[in-house]
């Protein structure tokens, strides 16, 4: 059981984690391909206009305003805080990076730990806060289902779990086995719930919007 | 009688070589990450040699002299204080296996090829061997 949680199942997550994500992306290309409509001709594109810089500045100011950083800046700090650390640390830990070389000869570059385990903490910290919306901001609780709850768990358990084994606080042993235990089911997890949206956002924000603009509406949403 | 005489030189003299030879490693290392990197990021680790020699391990499984790929470690060097079986002796910051990375690779290394195995292994987890006190 312990052999299997920390030898062979490592590699099965990462490889559902890859093809998952994969699979989803096809999906996304596959069930988009039909063509709805004729491309317009390009004599109704409406061509943007030359910038100067200091246009181009306060255009994007001003977009900005409409954006999420007007009406909840808290919100915006806390999320980006949230996501830069959730990349960062776990994929620039030392301890990391030193099992990966000893199992397959590959590692990345490791930060200092003493600056991993403050990413964490980072991490739990806004993590924290997005519970604390979900529970006791009337609008938010309004929308939030199980579902939600379920995600942030799994998406912030392996952070608990890491950082509980840093500081060898409870057993050890169990902590980071529940630590493996946990990592695991976030990467199987992560492209078959909105935790994939670390793929479509990308896809839905970029992809999609250049369908309206530069490539003219070739697929069927 | 001369028989009798003769079995106990022989139990003595076994009994000298045994116990000089149990003797020539000390059972616990507990390393000292300061003096050995000049910095302590983790808390030192604990080495229990009879551990792994009951274990069935040689003393040529960890320790060696290389020469051309062969090691022809003599087993007699192995005393305690000799500043030559210190893995510092050789694994310095200009090699290309550096002292950090010789003691993990061959800590880390075996234990996992032994977890690999299904046998016996030791712990492969950063806080089981840096364990905080
Ligand atoms: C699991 C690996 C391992 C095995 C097996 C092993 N050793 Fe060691 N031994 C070490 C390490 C690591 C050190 C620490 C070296 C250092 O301080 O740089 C060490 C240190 C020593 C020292 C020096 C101690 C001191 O403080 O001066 C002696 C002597 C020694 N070993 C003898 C032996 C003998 C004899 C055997 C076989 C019976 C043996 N060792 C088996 C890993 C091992
Ligand atoms: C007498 C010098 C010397 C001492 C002492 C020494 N090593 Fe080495 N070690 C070498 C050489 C030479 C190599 C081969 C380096 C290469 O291939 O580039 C090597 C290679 C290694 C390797 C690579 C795998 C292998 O075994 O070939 C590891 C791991 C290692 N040493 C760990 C240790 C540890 C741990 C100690 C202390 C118990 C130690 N070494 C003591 C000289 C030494
Ligand atoms: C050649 C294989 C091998 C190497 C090299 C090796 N070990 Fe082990 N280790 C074992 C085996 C086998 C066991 C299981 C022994 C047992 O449980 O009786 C073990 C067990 C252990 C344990 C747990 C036993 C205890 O005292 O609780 C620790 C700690 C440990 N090793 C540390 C180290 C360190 C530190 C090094 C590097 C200096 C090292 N090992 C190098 C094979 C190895
Ligand atoms: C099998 C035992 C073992 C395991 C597992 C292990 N180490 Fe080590 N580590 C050692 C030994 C032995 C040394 C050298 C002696 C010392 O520093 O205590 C060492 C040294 C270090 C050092 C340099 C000394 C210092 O304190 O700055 C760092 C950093 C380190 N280890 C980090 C880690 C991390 C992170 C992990 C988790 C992936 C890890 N180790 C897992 C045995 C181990
Ligand atoms: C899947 C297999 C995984 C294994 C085998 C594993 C193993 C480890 C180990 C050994 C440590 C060091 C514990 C210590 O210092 O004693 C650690 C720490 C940590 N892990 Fe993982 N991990 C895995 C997955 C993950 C995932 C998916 C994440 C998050 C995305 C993650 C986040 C962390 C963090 C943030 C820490 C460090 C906490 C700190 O330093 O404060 N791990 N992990
Ligand atoms: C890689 C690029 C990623 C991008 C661009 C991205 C983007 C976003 C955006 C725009 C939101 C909504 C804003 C908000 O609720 O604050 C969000 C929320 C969230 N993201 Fe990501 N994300 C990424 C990766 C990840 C990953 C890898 C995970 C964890 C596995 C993750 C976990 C979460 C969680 C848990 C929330 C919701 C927090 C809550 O309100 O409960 N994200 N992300």
């Amino acid at each position: 059981m312990c052999y299997f949680v920390q030898g062979p199942l490592v590699l099965i997550a990462g490889i559902i984690f890859i093809l998952g994500l994969l699979y989803q992306g096809i999906q996304f290309f596959k069930l988009t391909k039909k063509k709805e409509w004729g491309v317009p001709p390009s004599s109704l594109e409406i061509k943007p206009q030359k910038q100067t810089k200091k246009q181009w500045v306060r255009e994007a100011l001003r977009t900005l305003n409409g954006t999420l950083w007007k009406t909840d800046p808290v919100l915006t700090i806390v999320t980006s805080v949230f996501h830069v650390c959730l990349i960062i640390a776990p994929l620039f830990l030392l301890g990391h990076n030193i099992l990966l070389d000893q199992s397959w000869g590959l590692s990345l570059f490791s930060l200092p730990e003493s600056v991993s385990n403050f990413l964490t903490l980072l991490v739990l910290i806004c993590g924290l806060y997005f519970l604390g919306r979900r529970l006791f901001m009337a609008r938010v609780r309004a929308i939030s289902t199980v579902y939600d709850y379920l995600v942030l768990l799994i998406a912030v358990v392996p952070f608990l779990t890491g950082f509980l084994a840093y500081q060898q606080w409870l057993n050890y042993q169990t902590v980071i086995l529940l630590h493996i235990l946990s990592g695991e089911l976030m990467l199987i997890t992560i492209p078959f719930t909105k935790l994939g949206h670390m793929l479509f956002f990308f896809l839905y924000r970029f992809f999609i919007g250049s369908e309206y603009s530069f490539v003219r509406g070739s697929r069927t949403w | 009688m001369k028989g009798y005489q003769f079995i106990t030189v022989l139990v003595a003299v076994l009994g000298i070589i045994l116990a000089s030879s149990l003797s020539a490693q000390p059972d616990k290392i507990v390393f000292d990450p300061l003096k050995l990197f000049g910095k302590s990021k983790r808390p030192g680790v604990t080495l229990s040699h009879n551990r792994h020699v009951e274990a069935g391990l040689s003393c040529k499984d960890c320790h060696h002299v290389y020469e051309n790929g062969q090691n022809v470690l003599d087993e007699g060097q192995l005393e305690e204080g000799n500043q030559g079986v210190r893995c510092s002796a050789c694994h310095g910051p200009k090699v290309r296996i550096g002292l950090e990375q010789a003691f993990h690779d061959q800590c880390i290394g075996c234990h996992t090829r032994l977890l690999k195995e299904k046998k016996k292994t030791g712990p492969r987890f950063c806080g089981q061997c840096h364990v905080k006190k």
